[in-house]
């Protein structure tokens, strides 16, 4: 008696393999159709981003990183093009983190026509021994636009040899 | 064995957005720009500059380092097409950083099922990867090796993974687990049961090492059961835990393992527990006939009838409650709630699931909200829905953008125009193919237990039968 219930019992765990079927491939080629539209999609954001910018010969892009120093703690960037305030950023300690592990800020990406130009930029912050006193250090760059795109990385850097961090400008090509 | 069902336990993406300091000084400012952004919380917009950039052919100098971070930061943002061509390149081209990014399109072509793509892949790989990576990937590689029955290699990977390992780690435990697997497979059963018993005594209070430890128990108690071990397999089937996610494995086989031996009594303790269990569960759904199958068994026709008729009611009930989910899931019910489980930030992190809706389906389709495909249907389903509130939202932005050219405005409205579109169809067939995949399932519930009741029906008028005949009119 009850043989065939000990079978349908026993053949439990077969209708589970039966429900694991295989993905179908219009599945496969629906999934790979979103993954295609998704891709477009963000393919808009950076053709928008790229329309925005001035024609890359024309285009100064400033950024600002740093190397931990003990000595100098940064407050603030400001930079000016020609005499006049172009960018001006002050430091969350969450951005000096992100700085100190070895990021790069973006301060400026800047439109100029063809010439000859001077930026200044000036790094204001304090000297960790002497807290009260704001000391600001300023690097002057002469360059020309208009030929091609300027990127330029004003660096806080570490220099053993000196009393003092170092600032520096540095252009990348 | 469920090696598929191996958890991913950790990240799948982000291990390239360590902190490139060390080399910072090396690398183009617009990369570590890309760094800076995305660690304060913009990886979007870091995103779209980084491949604004890439694209205009400002970092061709630095065309390998560039592609490995844009390729793991479109992973992060669920953009895999994209991320394959820009790893692929960085993989093609060889050098320092050729051996990571073989790596992420390893892991990307394993999550997609691709085992033959995954293995070359890792295969590429040269050197050893640091830290959880080359672990996560000597783990990938065994596990794809054993289910292509290259066993010997898989026994060598994991071999590996294990090697001079004192700390624990959430890989090497798995990889004890899945050497197991393999060794069983090359007929070494001894050494596979030595593991398998060194992974059953496991410390009990790590949920990761407990839910092992369970695996562990119930392989050994199949093995067991199959070697006619009774004694042995009940032994370890009574050490699993009785609320895990094996548990109803556990019971059942528990009273598979006593019913062997004629024990029906003792078979019936574990299948009683579990017939109490959500009827939904097929495992509860076939106790709840091992049940009077047992007092059968045990000449007690009353009880026996008396749990079938139970057995009877619940499937009756089970049919009506995969009616109203098919409702629900006709009427769209069920898919809307499942989307509004996941966040927008969830939508991009493979390792979330959807939390499952409280409406009664949750229970009758786990495990087909557990499936790859179903998963990835649905995310992608979310996905657009999103994609369509970001394109009205540009839409916008780009009208009162005053910087842009007049002819790149038009051209982007007439491109954003298009992508609604077409995100609007693609919404549409996402949610029809999750349909479809949720009424097959349900399909397949009905008829089994439509074939439960028929058998059930049919118990209780052989034993009516039997009574009739013994007894007669009495």
């Amino acid at each position: 008696m009850f043989f065939s219930l000990c079978l349908l019992v026993l053949a439990g765990s077969l209708w589970a393999q039966e429900e694991a079927h295989e993905p179908a491939v219009d599945a496969m080629q629906l999934l790979h159709e979103a993954g295609q539209l998704f891709a477009e999609v963000q393919d808009l954001a950076v053709e928008w981003e790229i329309a925005r910018q001035p024609a890359p010969r024309d285009q100064l892009l400033v950024l600002v990183s740093l190397l931990p120093d003990e000595r100098f703690e940064l407050a603030a960037v400001q930079v000016k093009i020609d005499g006049d305030f172009a960018a001006f950023h002050e430091y969350s300690a969450a951005e000096i983190k992100a700085l100190a592990e070895g990021g790069a800020h973006r301060l400026l990406l800047k439109y100029l026509p063809a010439g000859q130009h001077e930026l200044v930029a000036r790094w204001v912050g304090k000297v960790r021994k002497a807290k009260e006193e704001e000391v600001v250090r300023e690097v002057r760059w002469a360059f020309r636009s208009g030929g091609t795109r300027r990127v330029v990385e004003l660096e806080l850097s570490q220099d053993e040899e000196q009393p003092f961090p170092k600032f520096s400008l540095r252009e990348w090509n | 064995m469920p090696m598929r069902g191996i958890a991913p336990l950790v990240a799948l993406t982000g291990l390239l957005l360590a902190p490139p300091a060390v080399a910072a000084p090396l690398l183009d400012p617009q990369i570590r720009a890309a760094h800076f952004e995305a660690r304060l919380g913009e990886p979007l917009a870091a995103l779209t500059r980084l491949q604004a950039e890439r694209r205009q052919g400002f970092l061709d100098h630095q065309a390998r380092s560039a592609d490995l971070l844009l390729g793991d930061m479109l992973l992060q943002q669920g953009l895999d097409l994209p991320a394959e061509v820009a790893l692929q390149r960085v993989g093609e081209a060889g050098g320092e950083q050729a051996d990571a990014a073989w790596f992420q399109l390893g892991r990307l072509h394993y999550r997609r099922s691709e085992d033959a793509a995954a293995l070359a892949a890792f295969a590429h790989i040269r050197g050893s990867l640091s830290g959880a990576a080359q672990q996560e990937r000597l783990l990938r590689e065994g596990e794809l090796l054993l289910r292509s029955g290259r066993l010997a290699e898989a026994e060598q990977r994991l071999r590996t993974l294990l090697k001079g390992r004192k700390k624990r780690s959430d890989w090497v435990d798995y990889g004890r687990f899945n050497l197991a697997v393999t060794l069983f497979r090359l007929g070494r059963e001894d050494e596979a049961r030595e593991l398998l018993v060194s992974l059953s005594k496991q410390n009990i209070k790590d949920p990761t090492l407990r839910t092992l430890s369970d695996k562990a128990n119930l392989t050994l108690a199949y093995d067991r059961l199959e070697a006619g071990d009774i004694d042995a397999a009940t032994g370890y089937f009574k050490k699993g835990r009785l609320t895990g996610p094996v548990s109803n494995t556990a019971l059942m086989g528990l009273g598979r393992a006593w019913a062997a031996q004629e024990e029906y009594k003792k078979a019936l303790v574990p299948w009683l527990k579990l017939s109490k269990r959500d009827s939904a569960d097929l495992l509860v759904q076939d106790a709840l006939l091992a049940v009077p199958y047992g007092f059968g068994k045990l000449n007690a026709y009353k009880q026996a009838l008396q749990y079938y008729q139970q057995a009877l009611s619940v499937f009756e009930l089970e049919l009506e409650r995969v009616g109203k989910v098919e409702r629900q899931v006709n009427n769209g019910d069920m898919v809307r709630a499942l989307a509004a489980g996941f966040s927008a930030d969830d939508v991009l992190d493979r390792d979330v699931l959807p939390a499952l809706p409280k409406a009664s389906g949750a229970s009758h389709l786990w495990k087909l909200f557990s499936t790859h495909e179903f998963q990835e249907t649905l995310r992608s389903y979310v996905r657009a829905g999103l994609s369509l509130k970001k394109i009205t939202r540009w839409t916008s932005q780009i009208k009162a953008d005053d910087g842009l050219p007049p002819a790149s405005r038009e051209a982007l409205l007439a491109r954003a125009v298009t992508l609604e579109t077409r995100l609007t169809t693609l919404s549409g067939k996402l949610q029809a193919h999750i349909q479809f995949l949720a009424l097959q399932e349900l399909e397949q519930r009905r008829k089994r237990i439509q074939a439960y009741t028929a058998e059930t029906r049919f118990s209780i008028a052989q034993i009516y039968d039997y009574a009739a005949k013994r007894w007669g009119g009495k």
